[in-house]
């Protein structure tokens, strides 16, 4: 059976496509309240009407989002359960772990506390665990969230279906890497003359974070990082990559720049034009920090007692999204009508433009963009981050990007470190030569 | 000392009878009233002399014992987190409702504000009691443990019980949401009580009303958000359950 590879131009169109293949209705969440109740109430009475006629595994646009079960343990027997004595069920459980490459220690911790690349690897446990009952597997962007290192979990996922004959469909976005099917990768583009040079210290004392044991309602063991710098203060242009393997932490050492979590002991410094003020993020999935609003809704919110500043980030808003258009007609991209239009807005694209330029206003030290490719075709990304590299320069916030596609930010980036395990177990971040 | 965990009772109907007994004081009053006669009459207080700490014994030894049931079930991190949470709660609830009562003195009824302060008070202690115990006997039991005997049994009731699964899995599922909303609260709103952006307030002597606006609003935005981002991976949820469901036939 081969494996039949599509690619959409918009998040938007890749959960359209997954929803026609799957019959599984995706709630839109950036379109407001209103949208989200009218459409899961006709999710409600529409359900059942048409019967599906394909068993489908499938990982879904958000992989996080495609578990029934709060722990690795409890998704992976019930996916067996199916097909298996239930006798055999936990040394199962972890052989499929293992052949995914996730540890053991990973079965019983909850789903929340995984990593994205982590969860894409479940995913793919899911998916071998449920072949016998299931037709086909339909996989969004099934290496997104991996490094390269880690491609090799698919490639065995992909030939045991293929053994048991079992159809595949992999939806991606337009541009995003999939060595498999033999497209030469686009050009790479340089569009960075715009932007200004902007330096940032980032200054790291040797820190500890420690999050405590949790037994309830599923148990996660006490573990604790240290971060350590190499050296103590680094300083880098702006923009920097922060590149490491799959659950090294960098999410973690971002929150801690961010402010949002607190070490145990040391501390983690960001300092550039603006002043030593923590850092603000645009995370991983970025929909949620819409927290259920429409864009135009939580921008209201936000500035709702600083009129100031509300008028400010309206016309910078408006400022984004033409340079993004004007840059992506430049380049001759022809699929403009899916970024969403520009009187009113709902799609990822336009979601996080909103919460980019609602941090560059604040004028904080640091503006870190937790995976900012995720759900954009590569072109569209591309025109993303640079634009919103010369809007945060132009204001004095230095742009971290974190990413495992560290390839596509070549001619962007002007600096990068790396976050990699030490033989005592220490996180140890290092500017790459060019940086130093 | 080892102390009981609940999730350790077994069989599960024996763990839901433990935790419904446990809960009877809270549905039926008993036997507060009891204890609290038992009190006036140890210590000759007449019964309309009874003040708010004698009131509150009771209710303070069944928060003393939930707590211990919840602290050994948990562990303290966990404990902590609920215990603060519904602080927070108790709190907010307890003041906006005083407040109210103070400014529109008519909705409470023509009760006096020594009335009106036992009532907030007892309400506080309901609050931070029975929050945390609804998290424990929600998370007491598992959804998959659940549907792997369901689908052993056969009978006109085991639709409703993959029914009830759901239900359970989507209860649990928002203490998963609200923990990651308040990642990002804290992102938004670093100071976790004000709003980021509010230099609007110190505009004029009456902008200090704002704080009326700002509350219904982060009310208002947890309520949608945690519904929303509960509710939204449901129809995976249901497929998913279902197809456990037809693996019976």
């Amino acid at each position: 059976m081969s494996v039949n590879v599509e690619r959409f131009v918009s998040f938007e169109k890749q959960n359209e496509g997954f929803t026609e293949l799957t019959e599984l209705d995706l709630l839109p969440t950036t379109a407001g309240r209103l949208r989200f109740y009218r459409e899961l109430g006709e999710w409600a009475t529409n359900y059942h009407q048409e019967g599906s006629s394909l068993k489908t595994a499938f990982i879904s646009p958000n992989p996080s989002q495609g578990f029934c079960f709060p722990t690795p343990f409890d998704v992976l027997s019930s996916a067996l359960m199916l097909h298996q004595n239930p006798e055999n069920i936990s040394s199962l459980v972890m052989e499929y772990l293992s052949k995914s490459g996730l540890t053991e220690s990973k079965a019983h911790q909850p789903i929340t506390t995984l990593s994205g690349g982590e969860i894409l690897q479940l995913n793919f446990a899911k998916a071998s665990a449920s072949l016998p009952s299931i037709d086909q597997l339909v996989a969004c962007s099934p290496l997104y969230w991996l490094n390269d290192s880690k491609y090799v979990y698919w490639e065995n996922l992909v030939s045991e279906y293929q053994e048991h004959e079992k159809s595949i469909e992999v939806l991606l976005l337009t541009g995003e890497r999939y060595p498999y099917e033999g497209l030469t990768l686009p050009a790479k583009n340089n569009y960075t003359a715009a932007i200004d040079d902007l330096d940032w210290e980032l200054c790291i004392e040797s820190t500890t974070i420690e999050f405590p044991e949790t037994k309830f309602p599923s148990y996660c063991p006490k573990f604790e990082i240290s971060f350590e710098g190499n050296p103590n203060t680094l300083t880098l242009s702006s923009p920097t990559l922060i590149t490491g393997d799959n659950g090294v932490g960098k999410s973690i050492f971002a929150k801690l720049m961010a402010g949002i979590l607190r070490p145990t002991s040391g501390a983690i410094q960001v300092t550039s034009k603006n002043g030593k003020t923590p850092a603000r993020m645009l995370f991983q999935h970025s929909t949620m920090q819409l927290f259920g609003m429409s864009i135009e809704a939580h921008s209201k919110s936000i500035f709702q007692f600083d009129k100031g500043k509300q008028k400010e980030f309206r016309r910078l808003y408006k400022e984004i999204d033409g340079d993004i258009r004007n840059l992506l007609s430049k380049i001759g991209f022809d699929y403009l009508d899916a970024l969403g239009p520009a009187d009113s807005t709902s799609t990822l694209l336009q979601a996080n433009i909103a919460l980019v330029a609602e941090r560059i206003i604040g004028k904080p030290s640091l503006l870190i963009l937790d995976e900012p490719t995720w759900g954009l075709a590569r072109i569209v990304s591309e025109c993303f981050v640079t634009v919103t590299c010369k809007y945060a320069h132009k204001n004095g916030l230095a742009v971290a990007i974190i990413t495992h596609q560290s390839d596509w930010w070549d001619t962007l980036a002007k600096s990068e470190i790396s976050l990699a395990k030490s033989e005592d177990s220490k996180v140890v971040i290092t500017p790459s030569e060019e940086s130093q | 000392m080892k102390l009981l965990s609940m999730t350790e009772i077994q069989p599960w109907w024996l763990r839901l009878v433990v935790l419904l007994v446990l809960s009877i004081p809270a549905f039926s009053g008993y036997p507060f009233d009891q204890v609290v006669l038992g009190l006036n009459e140890a210590f000759h207080i007449n019964k309309d002399d009874a003040g708010l700490v004698v009131l509150a014994i009771p209710r303070l030894m069944y928060m003393a014992l939930l707590w211990l049931v919840i602290f050994s079930s948990t562990g303290a991190s966990k404990f902590q987190s609920y215990a603060m949470g519904a602080t927070l709660l108790g709190l907010t609830t307890v003041i906006i409702g005083a407040s109210v009562r103070k400014l529109l003195p008519f909705l409470s009824g023509g009760a006096t504000e020594e009335e009106i302060s036992l009532r907030m008070v007892m309400l506080f202690l309901n609050i931070i009691t029975l929050i945390p115990f609804s998290l424990l006997a929600v998370n007491s039991f598992s959804v998959k443990n659940l549907l792997t005997k369901l689908t052993r049994l056969e009978g006109k009731y085991v639709e409703l019980g993959f029914h009830l699964a759901l239900a359970l899995r989507v209860v649990q599922h928002a203490g998963e949401v609200v923990f990651s909303l308040h990642e990002i609260w804290r992102e938004q709103h670093p100071s976790k009580f004000l709003p980021r952006h509010k230099p609007d307030w110190g505009s004029n002597w009456y902008s200090k009303i704002n704080v009326l606006a700002w509350i219904c609003h982060v009310a208002l935005s947890w309520v949608h958000a945690t519904m929303m981002y509960t509710f939204e991976p449901i129809p995976l949820m249901v497929s998913e359950i279902e197809r456990i469901s037809d693996s019976r036939e």
